[in-house]
């Protein structure tokens, strides 16, 4: 049994069904991020696990202990608030040192753990002011710090980087990722931006409407998303929808595109055997924009590499590449091109699609085909 | 002719403008000031003074004698000590009701904004009623309440009488504060281990001075000036200043000692004057104070 | 990945049809490149299209081994001729309607058409109407139930007789030759084959020589279709009117495309096909009914040009089939007997 682990868990609110049978299983020392569209249920999902918000039935285990009935302080739980929550009225010291006195922990042995955390999170310095006296990246450090100081099995992150700036932003996400590899405890982390949740988690439950549309490592959901949802939330710029045709080509299948006044018929991986039998049908193609680039000579019969001219709509010049966004099949598809081989708007030009990672979705349930 | 450009013109304007407004304004102190000024002015002449002089002249020789004998020598109602003994009466249960509605609405507003129930709403919406409920409406069923518990005709009935009225608007004060708290503040302080008293005291009360404050002024200023409840509820020497006031305004044996009289109202009044003179400016900051921010 | 190719076109005729329907849509299509037009007046391809080869000689078009597929939009007593010259050269190709002038031709041309092995069409583009997608959506959902009758109107108000090959008597002129095509091939679409045919032919203008006026029934075993096209129609009518056992569906205005082409717009933007006025659906309640606006679908006519491509190169369906091309004529050479007659006359089983 790990760290956490989440089994069959449903809640209504009245009569209202919001989860609809959770399960997720965490090993110790993980780093488990919950993502998702706003009203995913994912805070709440947090809010259940840290004994907030109740049940309704199914059961939630922290370190290996049922913890259904158990208030937040019995769980062995430390949680970080969007909001910081910082007690305004008491100095950083005693901030962290307040769930300590509330379990009665003896006044050296408290002072020796609020300055070994203040040292780990380097804020001796802090220690004695307010937090109205602190800036947003302080206060967020303090509001770790409380929780490191109370050494839970299991720590609950909610949005906590939502209320910075953007720079501030990526260097806390980075010294939230050097404190998990120094502390090395169980942490789960909700957030909506799909960037914090590809760099900082060691496994992605990516949530909708109370569903755990899938559950894996960073890679798995960017290169296989199971459905449709998942591969257009993760990945920015987002991956390219195509509702193609599936026809035969040669011994197999493959999918027709019509695109820059031309008609091609792209091929399917062998290895796809369930997509033959959506022969004659619609599906949609997912494509991501850095898998459709420039022509690069040395490539092009390559396998899996196919090459087709298009004419462009809108070019985005992003500094370090350029989007380029072109037709095909009536849909808008976005390419990304290195800005030295990007042409200009209303231009043709040759783009090389790389196959490899294309994934099939049933246009109707939405799934991944294959 | 003299051809005077836009701005001179648009300038005369405004000027005449600024001056009306000065005007009006200085009316409009005039018509408070004048009495407060009568007032003192009285209070400082004689007898003699008074009936020969107009009402706005100033004294013509300043005595305290008034002032002396309204504090510890008029005759109100058939006992002739003064406001001395009014005044204190008021204190008694003054201080008591206000500290103790005070608390009551704190807590009232704790319990509200933050540990929601079923129907919490509802009650909050009856205790609103409360607020708009006059004084009258309530006398007698209070009267019948008070001679129940033993305590009518007593500070404790005053006090009991003030603290009920005044919970209404208390909570109101305290339940609005706390609202703009983040219940985040309170979910660290549950998973920290704090109870329900224990997140009261340590946090949510250190952070509530402001409205404190505000309470402390408002329930002073209402209670105090109250004079309904005190001629109602208490007789003879349990009663209040401002009932006293009354008395002592309304029992005249033959001469009418107008400076008395001027002398006994600004003793009743001064308490308020001066809670407001001092902390004034609190009540207005208090009200619009956030709690917590970020 | 295969590159299809791209099939070369020979546009014969550059009339009405073929210069606002046809030369605009193959441009539109990719895997379609209008290589020659074929017509009597040279200038002026060569003054809209002067990019265009320009040809009189369609024999010489047809014999060139270029050409893959031919498109003839000629007046309609030509179309027999010019197909089986097209088809037996070996081309594919797509006849605009009305298909043939009678039935006999029609299926002598499926016959050739089958034994070269060839796609052979014809340009029912009506097919891919905004308002008639929606009203085949709207009978396949099942909302209004039990179909009971259909009214399919095609009224405008021209009064003066112009002088054009269509006013001018002879065979497969009038009105009937004209619209009737549209919307006989509409109805057997949505309902199939009908059991019986009575139509009603006039000449209504004082100046006309031929039919300007029909209204056909056709008659099926639980419901009727009504066929009418009128050109002296002052107010509005609307275009389709569908009753159901559940409730029924009414749209005014017609379909946007043709008249986007003629203003000159291109058939590749987002907004193609787009009809601004939506049809009202009205569904039975228990207590009485329900009114709601029935957004209308965009409607595409290039849709039939990409599966005619589609059927020639990748070997999928024909987008108008030929079983479905001769019933139509059939049909239009049974409802002229009906209308000379007076009677309702049962429409063959097979």
């Amino acid at each position: 049994m790990g760290a956490l682990s989440i089994r069959n868990v449903y809640k209504s609110f009245g009569t209202t069904e919001v989860f609809k049978g959770i399960n997720i299983e965490v090993e110790e020392g993980e780093f488990l991020i919950l993502v998702g569209p706003s009203g995913c249920g994912k805070s709440t999902l947090l809010n259940m696990i840290a004994g907030l918000d109740s049940i309704t039935s199914g059961e939630v285990y922290i370190g290996g202990r049922m913890v259904n009935d158990l208030s937040p302080k019995d769980r062995d739980i430390a949680m970080v608030f969007q909001s910081y929550a910082l007690y305004p009225n008491m100095t950083v010291r005693q901030n962290i040192s307040f769930g300590l006195e509330m379990r009665k922990v003896p006044k050296a042995e408290r002072a020796r753990i609020v300055a070994q955390v203040a040292q780990v999170l380097q804020m001796e310095q802090l220690l004695d002011r307010k937090p109205s006296q602190l800036s947003g990246g302080q206060r967020q450090r303090v509001a770790m710090g409380r929780a490191i100081a109370r050494d839970p099995t299991l720590f609950l992150f909610d949005e906590p980087l939502s209320n910075l700036d953007a720079k501030l932003r990526v260097e806390m996400r980075t010294e939230i990722k050097l404190l998990h590899k120094r502390v090395g405890k169980t942490i789960v982390y909700v957030t909506h931006d799909q960037i914090e949740a590809m760099t900082l988690g060691d496994k992605i439950a990516v949530m909708k409407a109370g569903e755990v549309m899938q559950f894996g490592t960073p890679q798995q959901i960017y290169d296989n998303p199971a459905n449709l949802f998942v591969a257009g939330f993760m990945g920015s710029p987002a991956m390219n929808f195509i509702p193609c045709q599936v026809v035969p080509l040669n011994d197999t299948v493959g999918v027709k595109m019509e695109t820059g006044g031309q008609v091609h018929i792209f091929p399917v991986d062998t290895a796809n055997e369930a997509m033959s039998g959506y022969l004659g049908k619609e599906v949609i193609v997912g494509i991501r924009p850095e898998k459709i680039t420039h022509e690069v000579d040395f490539l092009s019969g390559a396998p899996n590499f196919h090459v087709a001219e298009s004419v462009i709509e809108i070019a985005e010049p992003t500094g370090a590449d350029t989007l380029l966004r072109v037709k095909i099949n009536g849909s808008n598809v976005v390419c990304r091109v290195h800005p030295d081989h990007a042409r200009t708007r209303g231009e043709r030009m040759a783009f090389m699609f790389e196959m490899s990672k294309t994934v099939y979705f049933d246009p109707a349930t939405e799934m991944r085909i294959g | 002719m003299v051809d005077l450009s836009r701005s001179q013109i648009t300038q005369g304007a405004s000027r005449l403008g600024r001056i009306l407004i000065y005007a009006i304004l200085g009316l409009a102190c005039l018509y408070y000031l004048v009495p407060l000024f009568i007032m003192i002015s009285t209070s400082l002449k004689t007898l003699d003074d008074i009936r020969s002089g107009n009402l706005l002249s100033l004294p013509s020789e300043v005595t305290f004698d008034p002032w002396v004998e309204a504090w510890s020598s008029a005759c109100i109602g058939v006992r002739c000590e003064g406001m001395k003994v009014y005044f204190w009466n008021s204190f008694r249960f003054v201080v008591p009701a206000v500290l103790i509605s005070t608390f009551i609405g704190a807590f009232n507003g704790y319990v509200l904004t933050m540990w929601r129930f079923r129907g919490s709403d509802m009650l909050f919406s009856a205790l609103m009623i409360g607020c708009f409920i006059p004084f009258q409406v309530v006398l007698l069923p209070m009267a019948t309440v008070l001679g129940a518990l033993g305590i009518f005709n007593s500070i404790a009935g005053l006090i009991f009488v003030h603290v009920v009225y005044g919970v209404a608007f208390t909570t109101l004060f305290f339940r609005n504060y706390y609202i703009s708290i983040p219940d985040e503040l309170v979910k660290a302080a549950k998973i920290d281990g704090a109870g329900f008293l224990r997140i009261f005291w340590r946090i949510i009360l250190p952070l509530s001075t402001p409205i404190i404050v505000v309470s402390v002024i408002w329930q002073f200023t209402q209670i105090w000036n109250d004079f309904l409840f005190g001629v109602v509820f208490s007789t003879g020497d349990r009663q209040p200043a401002t009932v006293a006031l009354n008395n002592l305004v309304n029992t005249s044996t033959g001469v009418i000692g107008y400076n008395v009289d001027m002398a006994a109202a600004i003793i009743a009044a001064l308490p308020t004057l001066f809670v407001y003179i001092v902390a004034g400016k609190y009540f207005v900051r208090g009200l619009t104070a956030g709690s917590v921010k970020g | 990945m295969i590159t299809l190719p791209t099939l070369n076109v020979a546009l014969v005729g550059y009339g009405y049809a073929g210069k606002t329907l046809h030369a605009p849509l193959i441009d539109s299509v990719p895997g379609l490149n209008l290589a020659v037009v074929c017509s009597s007046k040279p200038e002026t391809v060569a003054m809209h299209r002067p990019a265009v080869q320009v040809s009189r000689f369609v024999d010489e078009v047809f014999a060139s081994p270029d050409i893959d597929v031919v498109v003839i939009a000629t007046p309609n007593d030509t179309h027999f001729d010019l197909c089986w010259r097209a088809l037996l050269s070996g081309k594919h190709v797509v006849v605009d309607k009305p298909f043939t002038v009678t039935s006999a031709h029609a299926r002598e041309l499926k016959m050739i058409a089958e034994r070269q092995n060839v796609v052979l069409s014809v340009f029912q583009n009506r097919r891919w109407d905004a308002d008639f997608l929606t009203l085949r959506a709207i009978i396949e959902s099942g909302k209004l139930g039990e179909i009971a009758s259909l009214v399919s109107r095609f009224d405008r108000y021209r009064p003066e007789v112009k002088t054009r090959w269509r006013e001018q008597a002879g065979e497969g002129s009038g009105l009937w030759y004209d619209l009737g095509p549209h919307l006989l091939d509409q109805a057997l679409q949505l309902f199939g084959r009908p059991t019986a045919i009575q139509a009603n032919f006039e000449i209504q203008r004082s100046h006309a020589q031929v039919v300007d006026y029909f209204d056909v029934q056709m008659l099926y075993e639980h419901m009727g279709v009504t066929l009418r096209a009128s050109l002296l129609v002052t107010e509005e009518s609307p275009r389709f009117e569908l009753k159901g056992s559940a409730g029924s569906y009414i749209k005014f205005g017609l379909d946007t495309q043709e008249d986007a082409l003629k203003r000159g717009e291109s058939p590749v933007d987002d907004r193609w096909g787009y009809d601004p006025r939506d049809g009202v659906l009205q569904i039975l309640t228990g207590e009485g009914s329900i009114s709601t606006v029935a957004p209308t679908l965009n409607g595409d006519y290039r849709q039939f040009y990409k599966e005619f491509r589609d059927a020639v190169l990748l070997r999928k369906a024909n987008p108008v089939s030929l079983d479905d091309a001769v019933l139509t004529i059939e049909l239009i050479e049974l409802a002229c007997e009906s209308a000379g007659s007076g009677c309702e006359l049962l429409v063959p089983a097979h």
